[in-house]
């Protein structure tokens, strides 16, 4: 069958059906089915747009949030650099031991503070030779070196 | 309830920005140490993890240079096998007294480091400020200028700006110092002198005695030393020597921070506000 054979056929049954209607009872069927599920719906206040009411609301929220953000910041903040140093593991009024044997500063005419990580059994490489506690650690020591320019350590301070 | 999850949502998504390190820590090269990382680097190597800060112990004006710093450090081994490790840096120093120093840091004396960063100092006394180059990241952090009195042209040259460094336990007996004339190196007079130091029988559980014999040659026209060696039983033998010494005035560009640098105020530490005392013996 082709389109334009259908569509004739549909045209005929809407204008035959142009005057029937539904009978009354199916009608009223309609309207009381209608009106019992509006009244077991709840009751929804009307709308009167960014009120009051949700501005306060939106306020205690937004405040709700922040604290708790604030709190998830200041707990992740230690956990960002498990690995790496924080200025407050060092004492930068702590002097530094010297690592060679004479005057630290003769030969030299700048410094780095340089801040490393390295196992103990390399301390003794470096000439240090235990004038000063080193840190109860199993396998690595963490400390700023005092290097010179000719790449030399003059010092060393542990990181605590 | 929506709108808690929504606020929350959004200060969430913030976050990051929010925990993002202060300057402090953005200068530390983070790297995964022995400690953390047992299958890592070789158990005698220095992990470095960061470098910020670094100064001049005295200010030389009139006697501007470029030249190449090269340290070797040569350690012989019991069996009589040798380890020799080369490091180079730059240096430029202007008639003004300004100095440039970049190098990365491979290696601490006999110590081998990972893959170190690689640093620019730069102190400029005529301004009163220096600032550090982070080349890897084109970050520059200006140092914090020293209090006042306590700027360059200490009396004593070496008296330890802004680090102390504390007295050995034992005083140790004095070097002997031994003259050693006058030679050219690189095309710069230097008048050399060596000194000998005796480590004791038993001072550090050695069984004989131990020398550590340094000579240091010294321009007194550049005002630097051009070539030092020591030589250290317990370390080796390390030389350090300036090469490609050129007496013409850097460019001025070299002690200004780079266009495209990213400039940082302050530092993590202030080492200029620290105790400025010699205590050594």
């Amino acid at each position: 069958m082709k389109h334009t054979d259908l569509d004739a056929l549909l045209a005929a049954a809407q204008a035959a059906d142009a005057n029937v209607e539904a009978p009354p009872r199916v009608e009223d069927g309609l309207r009381i089915a209608y009106r019992e599920a509006r009244r077991a719906a709840p009751a929804v206040e009307p709308t009167r747009g960014f009120g009051l009411r949700a501005a306060r609301e939106w306020l205690w929220a937004g405040l709700a949030a922040a604290v708790v953000a604030a709190a998830l910041l200041a707990v992740s903040r230690p956990l960002r650099t498990p690995g790496g140093p924080t200025v407050a593991e060092a004492d930068p009024d702590e002097a530094f031991t010297p690592l060679v044997y004479g005057d630290p500063w003769s030969d030299v005419e700048a410094v780095q503070v340089v801040r490393v990580e390295m196992p103990r059994t390399a301390l003794a490489a470096l000439g240090y030779v235990g004038s000063a506690p080193v840190p109860d650690v199993a396998t690595a020591v963490r400390a700023d070196l005092l290097v010179g320019n000719d790449g030399v350590a003059r010092g060393i301070r542990f990181v605590r | 309830m929506k709108r808690l999850m929504w606020s929350a949502a959004v200060i969430l998504a913030t976050l990051p920005a929010l925990a993002d390190d202060g300057p402090e820590d953005r200068f530390f090269y983070r790297a995964i140490g022995p400690a953390e990382h047992p299958g890592g680097p070789p158990i005698d190597h220095v992990m470095i993890l960061g470098a910020d800060e670094g100064f001049e112990l005295k200010t030389v004006k009139g006697a501007p240079y470029q030249a190449e710093a090269v340290t070797e450090v040569v350690q012989t081994l019991a069996d009589g096998n040798r380890i020799t490790r080369k490091t180079t840096a730059t240096v430029a120093r202007d008639s003004e007294g300004r100095v440039r120093r970049e190098s990365r840091l491979a290696g601490l004396g006999p110590v081998p480091a990972g893959d170190g960063p690689r640093l620019v100092f730069v102190h400029d006394p005529v301004n009163h400020t220096g600032f550090v180059l982070h080349a890897d990241e084109k970050i520059a952090r200006r140092l914090p200028p020293p209090p006042d009195g306590e700027e360059e042209d200490s009396p004593d040259p070496s008296a330890g700006r802004g680090v102390r460094i504390r007295r050995h336990e034992k005083p140790f007996p004095a070097g002997k110092k031994q003259d050693l004339g006058t030679q050219t190196i690189e095309g710069v007079e230097a008048q050399g002198s060596r000194t000998t130091h005796t480590i004791p029988v038993g001072e550090i559980g050695n069984e004989k005695p131990l020398e550590i014999v340094r000579e240091r040659w010294y321009s007194p026209e550049l005002q630097t030393v051009v070539m030092s060696r020591s030589s250290d039983p317990r370390m080796g033998e390390t030389t350090y020597r300036l090469t490609n010494i050129q007496r013409s005035e850097p460019e001025r560009a070299l002690f200004e921070i780079p266009e495209d640098y990213k400039v940082v105020e302050g530092g993590p530490r202030p080492f200029h506000k620290r105790i400025m005392t010699k205590e050594v013996e």
